[in-house]
């Protein structure tokens, strides 16, 4: 194991790859570009979840945030471990990791607005809400750019409507 | 007429491209962990 042990969970490991040292996964493989690391997370022995760190997502600097910072994307868990919560234990390892090895003092996510499951897994793995961004890309460049409040999508009022 | 040639560009692929060249709508939730 060379990626961060998950505290709690001694059943689960987790491996680091990059594009020097490539796991033989075509699964992984294909994530794995330029400076982008991928973490896997295997429960004895199956892959169970995915996510990557990368600097070369430009919408949270894009929007006036942290450029320095890398951004945990693309995350997906395998169909069969869906529902077991391994989102905030691999977000929180995984940003634990960031700072251990001086990559940075912080770590972005992003998500969807309407993806209520990942929403639930960053809160969960304590990470909290900088802001929502919106704005328009035209021809590769942003326009219109907004930056709203971390309450401009509240979960709570959500949950209490019964929609997430 | 131009109305056909919007709706040939709006079912085309190419279309589908040229449009999502010319304008993406861009909305997300930023999280921070440290």
């Amino acid at each position: 194991m060379n990626g961060p042990p998950i505290e709690g969970a001694p059943q689960v490991t987790v491996e680091r790859y990059d594009a020097t040292r490539c796991s033989g996964n075509p699964e992984i493989d294909k994530r794995l570009c330029g400076q982008r690391e991928v973490y896997a997370v295997f429960i004895e022995g199956k892959l169970a979840h995915i996510v990557s760190l990368t600097r070369e997502i430009l919408l949270p600097q894009q929007f006036g945030f942290d450029k320095n910072a890398p951004v945990m994307d693309d995350g997906m868990t395998m169909p069969e471990f869906r529902g077991t919560r391994l989102q905030p234990l691999v977000r929180r390892a995984v940003a634990a990791d960031v700072i251990a090895r001086g990559l940075h003092d912080k770590v972005y996510g992003t998500v969807a607005p309407h993806d209520i499951p990942s929403q639930k897994g960053n809160e969960r793995a304590g990470m909290k809400r900088a802001g929502r961004v919106q704005g328009y890309r035209v021809l590769g460049i942003m326009m219109f750019k907004k930056v709203l409040g971390p309450e401009s999508w509240p979960l709570k009022q959500l949950k209490r409507e019964g929609k997430a | 007429m131009l109305g056909t040639l919007i709706e040939k560009l709006r079912t085309n692929d190419l279309g589908r491209i040229f449009k999502a060249l010319l304008r993406r709508t861009i909305d997300m939730l930023v999280y921070v962990g440290d």
